[in-house]
């Protein structure tokens, strides 16, 4: 089992302290989702882990597994498991997800480790057309260069051919679910949720919405508020938010 | 100084604009006394393939596939020329391949007013008596002909101590003909992907002219990665007439100071001029490139792409200017060049111009200089690549931009793996 803990986290963007403490635990297998309103401090949470610069720690650990993920770097822990999907894709002019790939791959140390189910005999090619037909990306699509030509639905998609062939241990996927129309959306639900059972990766999915959640069935939930985790519990706080909102909590999220 | 029997032209300072940023003011003309015709016993004129087959280590030759013609010059001396036999797919008819001067006569070069070209000592150089001049002809009958391109191949001795050569080539494209042309620089003496010292080993000053008639189509692709203590200085000059269309590629990788000068004038109605340059400089290279988008005749078009990294202590200079004169109207010409900058001591100069003297025109210009995207890193080390890995992966992608382009399909193998050595 794969553990991501975090522990009383206070973290800094460009000066202004954005996440108050925040105390996360992420496990390999499981789905775990992070609900809040804008502006609460989702996805400085999934840049802070993922190690983008500009994202301070002020206070506060993660580990994964016991070991500092802190002490890494952006691809360091990349390598170690952790994977993001991001909420806005960011352009990359001439290079295509294959080309990217094929580099992770030639990079990764576990390459062809992992590959217990004949896949180590498809090429990329064949695994990544694969991929792109379970979350119904049209394959001429992936010759295109990374996210600049892409709509805000096939951005989505391709981040999860790029999850299929990288397999990571524990993926953060932020609003995975914004610019997917309801087929897409309940086909990359699938994805993920079979995912977690074919490699046993951990799912950590920041959404607002619960039309995700009903495939991608969470084990834990969490809620974001300003800078803290306000409430955890089992996949009926789901539906708990979508009815009542944040506004239990006690804050007035239309400030 | 050995020149003066040559060219009464006084030799340029950086005070020039058009030298300005060069490093012209350290080139001693003197160092480099013009080459001798070849003997027939050197093993560069017996056996000029198997010499180019050493010197072409990243397979740029065999990349081409079939050719149409093949010229071998020597330190700017013509020691081989073959048009291939018809056969598959390719019909002779139409080409001529020749460096006999008598046969030949020099196409007018249109009026420009371009005093920094009528007075260019390197240029009268060129065209002066030191070495062959090459004239390649295509006429319509090479129209349909698949792209089985022309190989120039020149070969820059040095081994027999330092010189200067002039190679020049004359390519006229007559209405209707369509015809690609690779001229690439093959020299001995350290790579550039290897560190040197002072410059040393040779000047070589190529020059060649294009005029594209009405309706036809050249693709003129030149490449360099000349030793890493070399000079270039070099002209690319052409006409393009009405409905032709002319891509002029530069790969510029080698050297110690290559300077390259584009001049494409558009004559005619619907002529279209793209001009695109890929370099990478490393070291203490330099790559300076002057370009000058001349529309002369109405409704015509130019698209000038160059894309640079400089890395090391490195520097780039592009300086260009887009000049639509009076009475062009419904010109549409571009211009834009972005340079990456790998290293904190390498620099890139990029200075984009237009002069206009017509009303009905769409002309735009762009340049950028900076450091890899650093978004464009996280993004990709987000997804395991180690810093270098990602970096490598952005500039290939930023300069697959252009190689990427259908006519540049020949020599795209060879840029990629100079592009890759490079980094």
């Amino acid at each position: 089992m794969t553990v991501l803990a975090i522990k009383q986290l206070v973290v800094e963007v460009w000066g202004e302290e954005i996440l108050h403490g925040v105390d996360l635990v992420i496990l390999s297998g499981k789905v775990h989702a992070l609900m809040g309103p804008n502006g609460s401090g989702k996805s400085t949470l999934s840049h802070l882990l993922m190690g983008r610069e500009g994202y301070v720690v002020k206070s506060g650990e993660v580990t994964l597994d016991g070991v500092d993920l802190l002490a890494m770097d952006t691809s360091q822990r990349a390598q170690a498991g952790l994977f993001l999907a991001m909420q806005q894709p960011i352009e990359v002019p001439g290079v295509t997800l294959e080309a990217l790939l094929s580099e992770v791959l030639a990079d990764s140390e576990v390459a062809t480790a992992e590959t217990g189910d004949g896949e180590a005999t498809q090429t990329l090619r064949q695994i990544m057309y694969a991929e792109a037909m379970k979350v119904g990306l049209d394959p001429s699509l992936l010759d295109r260069s990374l996210n600049t030509e892409f709509s805000g639905g096939e951005y989505k998609r391709s981040e999860c051919v790029g999850m299929g062939v990288i397999k990571p241990r524990l993926g953060i996927f932020d609003e995975i679910d914004t610019g997917l129309d309801i087929d897409s959306l309940k086909l990359v639900a699938t994805r993920l949720k079979e995912a977690t059972s074919a490699w046993g990766m951990g799912v950590l999915a920041i959404t607002h919405y619960s039309r995700l959640l009903d495939v991608l069935t969470p084990d834990l939930v969490y809620v974001l508020l300003d800078g803290r985790i306000v409430d955890c519990g089992g996949p009926e706080l789901v539906s708990a938010v979508e009815h009542s909102g944040y506004s239990k909590y006690g804050v007035d999220v239309n400030r | 100084m050995w020149f003066d029997k040559f060219s009464k032209l006084p030799f340029p300072t950086s005070d020039l604009e058009v030298w300005r940023y060069s490093r012209i003011a350290e080139l001693d003309l003197d160092k480099y006394p013009p080459a001798f015709t070849p003997s027939t016993s050197n093993a560069f004129v017996q056996a000029p393939l198997e010499q180019i087959e050493k010197l072409d280590t990243l397979g740029l030759v065999p990349s081409l596939g079939p050719l149409a013609g093949l010229v071998v010059s020597y330190n700017g001396y013509i020691v081989d020329t073959q048009i291939f036999p018809e056969g598959e797919g390719f019909d002779k008819r139409g080409l001529s391949i020749d460096s006999t001067p008598e046969n030949h006569s020099h196409p007018d070069r249109p009026e420009l007013g371009l005093s920094e070209l009528d007075t260019d000592v390197f240029m009268e150089l060129a065209s002066s008596s030191l070495a062959d001049t090459l004239f390649i002809r295509a006429t319509s009958a090479t129209d349909g002909i698949p792209a089985r391109p022309v190989l120039i191949a020149h070969i820059i001795d040095s081994t027999n101590g330092a010189s200067s050569c002039f190679p020049h080539s004359i390519i006229e494209l007559e209405d209707g003909a369509s015809l690609t042309v690779v001229e690439a620089f093959f020299s001995t003496g350290p790579l550039s992907h290897q560190p040197t010292g002072s410059p040393a080993s040779g000047l070589v000053v190529p020059v060649a002219e294009m005029k594209v008639g009405d309706n036809a189509n050249l693709t003129y692709l030149s490449l360099q990665d000349l030793a890493a203590d070399m000079w270039g200085i070099s002209y690319q000059i052409s006409q393009v007439g009405g409905d032709a269309n002319l891509l002029s590629f530069t790969g510029s990788f080698g050297g110690y100071y290559v300077r390259t000068m584009t001049v494409s004038t558009l004559l005619g109605p619907g002529g279209m001029s793209e001009l695109l340059s890929v370099y990478f400089g490393s070291d203490s290279q330099m790559h300076d490139f002057r370009t000058f988008q001349y529309h002369v005749g109405a409704h015509t078009r130019s698209e000038l792409l160059f894309k640079g990294a400089v890395k090391d202590t490195s520097h780039s200079v592009y300086s260009g200017l887009i000049k639509v004169q009076n009475g062009a109207v419904g010109t549409n010409a571009f211009q834009t060049n972005r340079n990456i900058v790998l290293s904190p001591g390498a620099k890139a100069d990029s200075v984009p111009n237009l002069d206009i003297n017509e009303n009905d025109v769409s002309c735009s210009h762009a340049s950028a200089v900076g450091p890899i995207d650093k978004d464009q890193l996280y993004y990709l080390e987000s997804k395991g690549l180690s810093p270098k890995s990602a970096e490598k992966l952005i500039v290939a992608g930023f300069f697959n931009e252009i190689i990427d382009k259908k006519l540049l399909q020949p020599a795209s193998g060879w840029l990629r793996k100079k592009i890759a050595e490079k980094l």
